[in-house]
């Protein structure tokens, strides 16, 4: 028989951090009052796919919580899939171990695109100061989003820092907003649209 | 403040085909660059999980839940973008709710601003009589919604695992209820129009109630 709270430790065994430097399933310390490290808590061998549901009780109120809480991307919370969701387990997600500060961030539109360069309007939605116009070398945008840039296209451009096991640098960097495409069946309506309003308005 | 780490997640509670999201199909649909769909890690792509990783995004599906992360700060609103732009799509999907939630990883100055964060949250007096040396391990607030949309938001505060000084964790949960009851559904298309309303008030928000909890350490 596993009790719910080792049913927890087991729980927070699989979906541990992976460059937490403490043992999974062990609250670290506690916030308040505190001598140091609590005792490990003890972590049964079970298999999580014989585990009859109400046995993995892990939050006393969690199927209001947690239905939308994200899993273990970079938290420590050990609430993540109900229990009747554990009869098969993903492939957990890693941590990540590259950071980006963010010092400056806009949203850019493009305004005119030349040859070389392109004009954008940039809001700020990091960091403060007014709107401005830039323009932008086309060298600095990534192949794949050369295409996207056009009168209209929506940007985001962030300076920051970028800390990285080999050590930090300076990073600017930009990406264009991708939307999905356009289906056939939305081209054919908007030229029906597009049809009525030429009607509408008589225009040739 | 400045947290030492954070992230951002979409979450949605609905009926999902995890099989179809495999990083080509994200590519193809110009939603992802095909470089990155190329690179991407796949670590599963199966009719009960998809689970796949880029440089910035990390993406789980299972039938019954879509979660999207990234924990780099340049890609929120890409994240944003993509989850509409997967939606707008899929704009059939049965949904029932969307979380979109944020993480923090501060590092406190010392160790008695740490434990003065969790004395201000969750006070010891009543606690001491009947345990002994008490702490606050995790806690969660519930508060109405600010807006006029259903839900709640949920804040959690522990201890950090990841700061490696005394660093506090804090989660919010900004929970949109989709469907008019539990049991119920709606198309994703409300996903969509959420995202595209009340994201940038829904990180700030988020960001706000963290500097808050995190400065409440602070001795003066």
């Amino acid at each position: 028989m596993i009790s719910a709270d080792s049913s927890l430790a087991v729980v927070e065994e699989l979906f541990a951090d992976e460059t937490s430097s403490y043992p999974s399933g062990t609250p670290r310390k506690f916030l308040g009052y505190s001598r140091g490290y609590n005792e490990p808590a003890p972590v049964e061998e079970a298999n999580l796919l014989n585990l009859p549901p109400e046995e993995l009780l892990i939050a006393p109120n969690r199927d209001a919580v947690d239905q939308t809480l994200e899993g273990r991307v970079n938290g420590t919370s050990a609430t993540l899939f109900k229990s009747d969701q554990l009869v098969f387990i993903p492939p957990r997600l890693s941590t990540p171990k590259k950071k980006f500060r963010v010092l400056q961030k806009w949203e850019g539109y493009v305004i005119e695109v030349e040859q070389d360069t392109f004009f954008a309007r940039l809001v700020p939605i990091v960091g403060e100061g007014p709107d401005q116009e830039a323009e932008i070398y086309l060298e600095e945008i990534e192949p794949d989003d050369r295409i996207l840039i056009e009168p209209g296209a929506v940007f985001y451009w962030s300076i920051g820092y970028s800390d990285k096991p080999a050590g930090r640098e300076r990073v600017s960097l930009i990406r264009f907003r991708r939307l999905p495409t356009w289906t056939r069946r939305e081209l054919e309506i908007a030229r029906t649209k597009a049809a009525k309003l030429r009607d509408l308005f008589d225009v040739e | 403040m400045q947290p030492e780490i954070q992230g951002v997640s979409i979450v949605l509670a609905g009926q999902f085909n995890p099989a179809m999201f495999h990083p080509a199909w994200f590519a193809a649909q110009g939603l992802i660059r095909r470089q990155e769909a190329e690179a991407a890690e796949t670590k599963i792509v199966h009719p009960n999980a998809a689970v796949f990783e880029t440089e910035w995004l990390q993406m789980r599906v299972l039938p019954n839940q879509f979660h999207a992360a990234t924990t780099q700060e340049p890609y929120y609103e890409v994240l944003r973008d993509l989850v509409v732009g997967v939606f707008d799509l899929l704009s059939h999907t049965p949904s029932r709710a969307m979380g979109i939630n944020r993480n923090f990883h501060y590092e406190l100055g010392s160790k008695e601003e740490w434990n003065s964060v969790g004395d201000r949250l969750a006070p010891k007096q009543d606690w001491e009589n009947v345990l002994d040396d008490p702490g606050m391990s995790s806690l969660t607030i519930q508060g109405k919604r600010p807006d006029n949309l259903d839900g709640y938001i949920h804040v959690k505060v522990e201890p950090s695992r990841r700061v490696s000084g005394f660093g506090i964790y804090v989660q919010v949960n900004d929970h949109y209820q989709l469907s008019s009851t539990p049991e119920t559904w709606v198309n994703a298309s409300k996903v969509v129009d959420v995202l595209s309303e009340h994201w940038a008030e829904s990180i700030q928000r988020s960001l706000r109630i963290a500097e808050k909890i995190a400065g409440l350490g602070a001795i003066t």
